[in-house]
């Protein structure tokens, strides 16, 4: 199957007069129709800016590389060329974004009816009752008991579970092929996240659209995604099946994260943590050879801090950026 | 035998009024706690879990008295905390502490770390000489692995696992043996959190402190807590060891929060139940037992009776009319 997105070397860079940042270096994925992949990786990471970057909105970054896209009439751009224009005129109707904080992307003085129907006259040439009628239908195909009512309300009057329903609504108004959902229910409680969660899947079992979910949850991930990549310092560090990533982890970095979660009835109660240590690196200022090196307990001196690994691809369709990760599968590693 | 509690807590109430009107007057109330009962003994660490509404946060703040309780009594080592003048609560504080979700809004961006950590010392006049203090606070920057070249920090110099650090030593610094930790750990990185739930597990054994620790994460409140309560609209749901609330809870509410963590394990996944709706407005809230509109065992009865904390085995309380559910 043809791939819906296909992203190749993407670069991120932030730069002013004193210093410059890379927050994505060298991201390269690709994208089925209607398939899950999780982002996944702490803040820093650069998960947040490669998703900004796909919506065409890293407008402060410098960007290298490029990010195929199949549009629905099967055409193929290349969105990072784009202008400004005709990225408008992808945003929604092809690729469409939801965020943490969906009271910051909500106009705070427009109900909410008003702002589906926006965006659905924005890229769509239906009549304001058509609109209207396309943004009930919405609400009430996303579980609002009372679709009419939330039209006439505004956004400080729902709920932050209804408020991201809300936001939902809006990215799916124009049916797009890809969602971007930047942690979309961090913000939210356990329950309210797994009212979303479900939410998404059922919506996207329907639509058949492929959802690109960044989080830092690995739970998350677990629960809506197929596929997983594990982020750190801005590099893709492992890729693969959510099952296999999670039992058996290649990168370091990855199965210290995994480990360090007190998840229920995993690590015995009261027992200590495998915490790892020290801190995220710095994106200005990154240890040389391998990002992870300093934190990582297979770190080999003379290798691991001098050689920067590249994204291997091994026979099982995973991929892994670690120089050891063959020794350490294998156990002979120290 | 068990030891008497250092905190016991008692039909404590926290309502808000709601005023309206030109000439304003009370139109209502916010029950934001209602009715909770609990004891905490010492070297223990309770767990308070809850979404977000729940009433948690004041809990919390309100057995320092950083916010004045409606009514009920919070008896520390026996004394009602309630009615302590401003001298004898002042000499309470130095005995209980607390530790903040985000230290940073709660440290004075102009100060450096020194200063932070000493301005518990000042206020209830503890090592007034300063070379003692300043070597008082090396000591409690030691203590939660951060060297002595912070001193001279800022905040804004530091990392957010390390603010916590700063918040924590801050805490420590009058010698407390009971600590709030509210949502200690929600603000960090996933790599950092574990490094925090250690550090306060290693603190809690080597200073013999009694923590409440309050989160809506109930993972790592399985991993760092004896025993659990959880609370739901202002109200505690159910009590127990924390072995028994994760593996077996006994109420509803309970069951239902449980299901809806995510497992980082695929191969783990459970049933998920999916409360419908979102928490009612505690302002408003439902007749009986409060949580009746989302459970999906509600009986009509449930609507007439105000359920009571009842015993469902050793120490293990739930506050729900129907024995035999979940």
């Amino acid at each position: 199957m043809r791939s819906l997105l296909e992203v190749r070397d993407l670069h991120a860079r932030f730069s002013d007069r004193a210093r410059s940042v890379v927050a994505v270096n060298g991201v390269s994925f690709d994208l089925a129709p209607g398939e899950t992949v999780a982002l996944v990786g702490e803040s820093g990471c650069g998960k947040s800016t490669t998703g900004l970057a796909l919506m065409g909105l890293a407008s402060a970054a410098h960007l290298a590389g490029s990010v195929t896209l199949t549009f629905k009439s099967g055409e193929r751009r290349n969105l990072v060329e784009l202008s400004d224009r005709a990225m408008q005129d992808v945003r929604g109707n092809e690729v469409a974004m939801i965020f943490q904080e969906p009271m910051s992307s909500l106009n705070p003085v427009h109900t909410v009816g008003w702002q589906i129907r926006e965006a659905i006259v924005r890229h769509q040439s239906v009549t304001r009752a058509t609109a209207d009628d396309t943004a009930l239908g919405l609400l009430n195909q996303l579980g609002f008991a009372d679709g009419q009512r939330c039209m006439h309300s505004y956004p400080h009057q729902l709920s932050g579970g209804m408020r991201q329903r809300v936001m939902i609504a809006i990215a799916l108004s124009c049916r797009p092929s890809l969602l971007i959902a930047d942690e979309p229910t961090t913000a939210l409680d356990v329950t309210v996240q797994a009212q979303i969660l479900e939410l998404l899947k059922r919506l996207q079992a329907e639509t058949g659209m492929a959802i690109l979910f960044i989080t830092h949850n690995f739970g998350v991930v677990a629960g809506i995604a197929q596929r997983t990549m594990v982020m750190y310092a801005g590099q893709i560090v492992e890729d693969g099946a959510v099952d296999e990533v999670f039992h058996s982890p290649r990168m370091p970095y990855t199965r210290a994260l995994l480990d360090s979660l007190p998840h229920l009835g995993r690590v015995a109660p009261g027992a200590r943590l495998p915490a790892i240590p020290g801190q995220v690196p710095n994106p200005a200022a990154l240890p040389p050879g391998c990002a992870f090196h300093p934190r990582c307990r297979h770190a080999l001196p003379g290798l691991c801090d001098v050689q920067a690994p590249s994204l291997e691809e091994s026979a099982d369709q995973r991929l892994v950026r670690c120089l050891r990760w063959k020794e350490i599968a294998a156990g002979s590693a120290s | 035998m068990t030891p008497p509690p250092v905190l016991e807590v008692t039909n404590l109430r926290k309502w808000y009024e709601i005023r309206r009107g030109v000439i304003p007057h009370v139109v209502g109330h916010v029950r934001a706690v209602d009715d909770v009962s609990f004891v905490i003994r010492p070297r223990e660490v309770l767990g308070l879990a809850g979404e977000s509404g729940s009433g948690k946060t004041t809990i919390g703040r309100t057995l320092l008295r950083l916010v004045e309780p409606t009514s009920g009594r919070i008896d520390f080592h026996g004394t009602d905390v309630t009615t302590l003048d401003p001298g004898a609560l002042r000499r309470f504080r130095r005995k209980a502490q607390i530790i903040f979700q985000d230290p940073y809004s709660s440290f004075d961006p102009r100060m450096t770390i020194e200063h932070i950590v000493a301005e518990p010392l000042r206020v209830q006049a503890m090592e007034p000489v300063a070379q003692r203090r300043r070597e008082r606070v090396a000591a409690l920057l030691a203590k939660v692995s951060l060297s002595g070249d912070y001193l001279e920090r800022r905040p804004r110099e530091l990392s957010g696992g390390q603010r916590q650090r700063v918040g924590i030593a801050r805490a420590l610094a009058v010698d407390p043996e009971f600590i709030v930790a509210d949502e200690p750990v929600a603000s960090l990185d996933v790599s950092i959190q574990a490094q925090i739930v250690n550090l306060l597990q290693d603190l809690k054994e080597t200073l013999g402190l009694a923590l409440l620790f309050i989160s809506h994460d109930i993972a790592v409140m399985r991993h760092i807590a004896d025993r659990i309560a959880i609370v739901y609209l202002g109200k505690l749901m159910e009590i127990g060891s924390a072995r028994e609330i994760v593996e077996s809870p006994r109420h509803p509410y309970t069951e239902a929060l449980l299901s809806a963590v995510p497992d980082p394990d695929p191969r783990q996944r459970r049933q998920r139940i999916v409360l419908r709706g979102d928490i009612p407005s505690p302002a408003n809230p439902p007749s009986g037992c409060v949580f009746r509109t989302r459970c999906r065992y509600a009986i009509p009865a449930c609507a007439q009776t105000l359920p009571q904390l009842t015993a469902v085995g050793a120490g293990h309380y739930k506050a729900c009319i129907r024995d035999e559910v979940p």
